[in-house]
């Protein structure tokens, strides 16, 4: 037995094998009585196949219907059995489709009993749970004997943590770390061995420690590094002046033994500091609209570097006000001195080499990976096979083929569960200016047959053998390997589909850049099938158009044959630009085996204004 | 429908209740062998059904006439050869017919295959759990929709020839996965 004649006898089976072929396929099975057992093995099974599945389709049928007629149609099933068996000759199937039902036998199995024993045991649960809640409520209602429940003080919050990465706390048995992402309470103190974070304050301004580090919040803008590096960031955001209050004891650390200095406001007041400062054991590093960086040493030594705009370095306990103004690009470092003498300052261009400092949690990204974002990441993955559904925006975990399209039928679609995608659409231009993103751009595009085949879909660069035998044309393009020389993968986009990045919305995402380019190469794959089809072979099959627009804008069209090499996409992108929409449509003959890709489309980022010229020097 | 309401109500139908229950539990064992020869020679799903229900009516019929002492799946399948024949004198002359003695063959080896495919065909439910997505989808269109791989690949936007190969290796997959199932059913002490 050979592949060969088994894939004839699946063929006669389909009646699919030509006369020719069918009669060679007899002549086989007379051969030898083992041929008549396959034969007759594979024809079982194919039969089998058939009352099995159509048997499950029609109890999933029967199953929507019961679901939706619950509680509406009492009717019992018994008085329509006779009817209701939709075909007459199979009288019992003898190897029916497992069910389950509530009977018997499910009632004394094991699942039946974890069942009961889980309800039993969740029960008694919530009875200890509302004992001892009970019980706390009672010791919190009580009235204190040592304070009195009105002079209880209060627990303010100034801001919140909001960014953790690889932080390792210290290992102190002493302290308690914070809960992740939680409210910063003032004389809040944070220890880490190793890691970032990142506290933002209230007032908006932003504050990055740097493991090793020992940081103390000491007031509503600012506080106190006793060991390790930060990097403060002021003036992004407007202060709001809000802040939180919740009712519990206050901070013992507000008694700490630091003294805030007379520059600074008192450190217990909740009016927001006009000036954000950070204390160290040797010096005062105030802000004056700023991004600058903090160290401080074992032995105490600070050093401060200005990054943008300029920091006021003061030493402790010299006595002036006046301090050490610091610009961009500069350093300066308070060294404590030898006996109990006052630390002494080493103005700036005689630090030497300034330390590095992390300015941010998680480095910008320099390129945004449009398929990622398909595949429903935030461009800075590696997210693959995943793809939209071009006619109601939805995610597609897998590859669907939908039905043809009519006129007019299918409207700008926006795809609501991506922050970085607008939309989606299925454009013809038969019914009129076709509408390209949320802000209501439209354009003239060119009629098209208004068929599309499956999803808009992210392809990874190298597919498993497995999945390349079972899945659709967006696994069967043949040499693919021109089209992704990154090795990123295809964004497919069959003939007659269009999706609309929203470049806003990943300007808000990564604050500190912008995209400046939209990268991609385009062409139209094909799949050996098609090549070795000689009714295909001279066809003009596979030829479509590229659009590429931003802000309703056209930047660049193409038209792609299969045959053809791959085009390089590159469109400049705007500061304030907000809308990257990529199109493909037939080419006027009908959209078969239009099967337009993007080849790792990328998005190339670059420094948002405010930082560029910081990046530059 | 004869058949259903004669299994239903057999004293209408004039037969005695055992004799109804003898037809019924014999037609039950034989039936999937009788469906699966009548479509392997007939090759549409639809005609085979037509086909199967007449084999069942006559089967009803004359079942005063079978003599006890034979397999009652040898003489469904001899009915079903009958009726198979018939319904193929009505195909167009251009479509190739099986021989009425390679047809009369291959019944026999249903009938001597019987046993063993009634231990083969229950694991074929748990195979198909085994399928992915696109694989069960290819079966869903073929068994569900009836539909031919010419029209298959028009709605999953491949080629037919691409369908034919997925067909075929879905089908492979789910023999090899019985056959695999029986061997350790078989390895088992």
């Amino acid at each position: 037995m050979t592949g060969k004649e088994l894939k004839q006898i699946d063929a006669w089976l389909d009646s699919d094998l030509s006369h020719e072929d069918a009669a060679g396929l007899e002549a086989w099975l007379r051969a030898d009585p083992a041929h008549l057992e396959m034969f007759a093995w594979a024809s079982i099974i194919h039969r089998y196949l058939r009352d099995l599945l159509r048997a499950q389709a029609m109890t999933e049928k029967a199953g929507e219907g019961e679901n939706s007629q619950q509680g509406t149609d009492p009717e019992p099933q018994s008085s329509s059995l006779p009817t209701s068996v939709p075909v007459a000759p199979i009288i019992i199937a003898p190897f029916s489709p497992g069910h389950y039902s509530l009977s018997t036998p499910f009632v004394g199995s094991w699942t039946f009993a974890c069942m009961v024993a889980t309800v039993i045991v969740g029960a008694m649960l919530l009875g200890l749970w509302a004992v001892k809640v009970t019980h706390h409520q009672h010791i919190a209602t009580a009235p204190s004997k040592s304070v009195p429940s009105d002079a209880r003080p209060e627990m303010v919050f100034v801001g919140r943590i909001t960014g953790m990465v690889d932080v390792k706390w210290s290992d102190d048995p002493h302290y308690l770390p914070p809960p992740d992402f939680a409210h910063v309470p003032l004389g809040g103190k944070y220890i880490l061995d190793a890691g970032l974070m990142e506290i933002t304050y209230d007032s908006g301004a932003k504050v990055i420690l740097q493991g090793p580090c020992t940081y103390e919040v000491e007031s509503t803008a600012g506080g106190y590094l006793s060991l390790g590096k930060l990097t403060a960031r002021v003036g992004a955001v407007e202060g709001k002046g809000s802040r939180s209050k919740v009712q519990g004891s206050r901070s013992a650390s507000l008694t700490t033994s630091h003294q805030p200095l007379a520059t600074n406001s008192n450190p217990q007041s909740l009016i927001p500091n006009p000036l954000f400062a950070i204390r160290t054991p040797t010096a005062i590093v105030t802000d004056l609209g700023t991004e600058f960086g903090v160290e401080v040493s074992r032995e105490g030594t600070t050093t401060s570097r200005v990054f943008r705009g300029s920091v006021k370095v003061q030493v402790v306990g010299d006595g002036r006000q006046d301090g050490v103004v610091l610009r961009e690009n500069e350093s300066a470092r308070v060294e404590q001195s030898e006996g109990a003498g006052v630390p002494r300052l080493v103005l700036p261009g005689a630090v030497g080499n300034p330390p590095t400092f992390a300015r941010r949690l998680t480095e910008p990204p320099k390129l945004l990976d449009l398929l990622d974002i398909v595949a429903g990441g935030d461009g800075t993955g590696q997210h693959r096979e995943r793809g939209i559904d071009p006619t109601t925006g939805m995610e597609d975990p897998v590859f669907l083929f939908r039905e043809m399209a009519r006129p007019g039928e299918r409207p700008y679609r926006l795809v609501g569960w991506h922050k970085l995608i607008d939309g989606v659409f299925v454009p013809d231009g038969r019914a009129g200016p076709v509408q390209l993103d949320s802000g209501g751009h439209v354009f003239a595009l060119p009629g098209t047959d208004g068929q599309f085949y499956g999803s808009i879909w992210a392809r990874a660069a190298k597919v498993d053998p497995r999945v390349k035998e079972m899945n659709y044309w967006v696994h069967a393009i043949d040499r693919y390997e021109q089209f992704t020389p990154e090795k990123r993968g295809l964004l497919c986009l069959h003939a007659n589909v269009g999706i609309t990045f929203n470049l806003e919305g990943m300007r808000k995402m990564y604050p500190d850049q912008r995209p400046a380019r939209f990268r991609a190469v385009a062409g139209v794959g094909e799949d050996p099938s098609i090549k070795e089809d000689p009714r295909l072979k001279d066809m003009e099959v596979g030829m479509a158009d590229v659009w590429v627009f931003v802000d309703g804008r056209l930047k660049m069209r193409r038209q792609l044959r299969r045959r053809d090499a791959p085009v390089a996409l590159d469109v400049e992108l705007g500061p304030s630009d907000r809308f990257l929409t990529l199109v493909s449509t037939d080419g006027g003959n009908g959209s078969a085996f239009d099967r337009v890709v993007f080849g790792d489309p990328v998005l190339k980022m670059t420094p948002a204004a405010s930082e560029k010229s910081v990046e530059d020097k | 429908m004869e058949v259903w309401n004669t299994l239903l109500y057999p004293h209408a139908a004039g037969i005695r209740m055992d004799a109804a229950e003898e037809l019924a539990m014999h037609w039950t064992k034989a039936q999937p062998f009788v469906a699966a020869y009548i479509t392997s020679l007939l090759r549409d799903f639809h005609r085979a059904e037509d086909v199967l229900q007449q084999v069942a009516v006559i089967l009803v019929r004359k079942f005063g006439e079978y003599d006890s002492q034979q397999p009652f799946l040898s003489w469904a399948l001899g009915i079903a050869r009958l009726e198979t024949l018939k319904e193929q004198r009505r195909e167009a002359r251009d479509r190739h017919v099986f021989g009425t003695d390679l047809a009369e063959q291959l019944g026999a080896i249903y009938e001597q295959m019987s046993g063993q495919f009634k231990a083969y065909v229950p694991m074929l439910e748990g195979c198909l759990e085994e399928l992915d997505h696109r694989a069960r989808k290819v079966l869903d269109l073929r068994y569900v929709e009836d539909l031919k791989p010419a029209e298959m690949a028009e709605q999953l936007c491949m080629t037919p020839g691409t369908v034919r190969v997925l067909l075929h290796r879905t089908r492979t997959t789910l023999r090899d996965c019985i056959e695999r199932r029986m061997k350790n059913l078989g390895d088992r002490p």
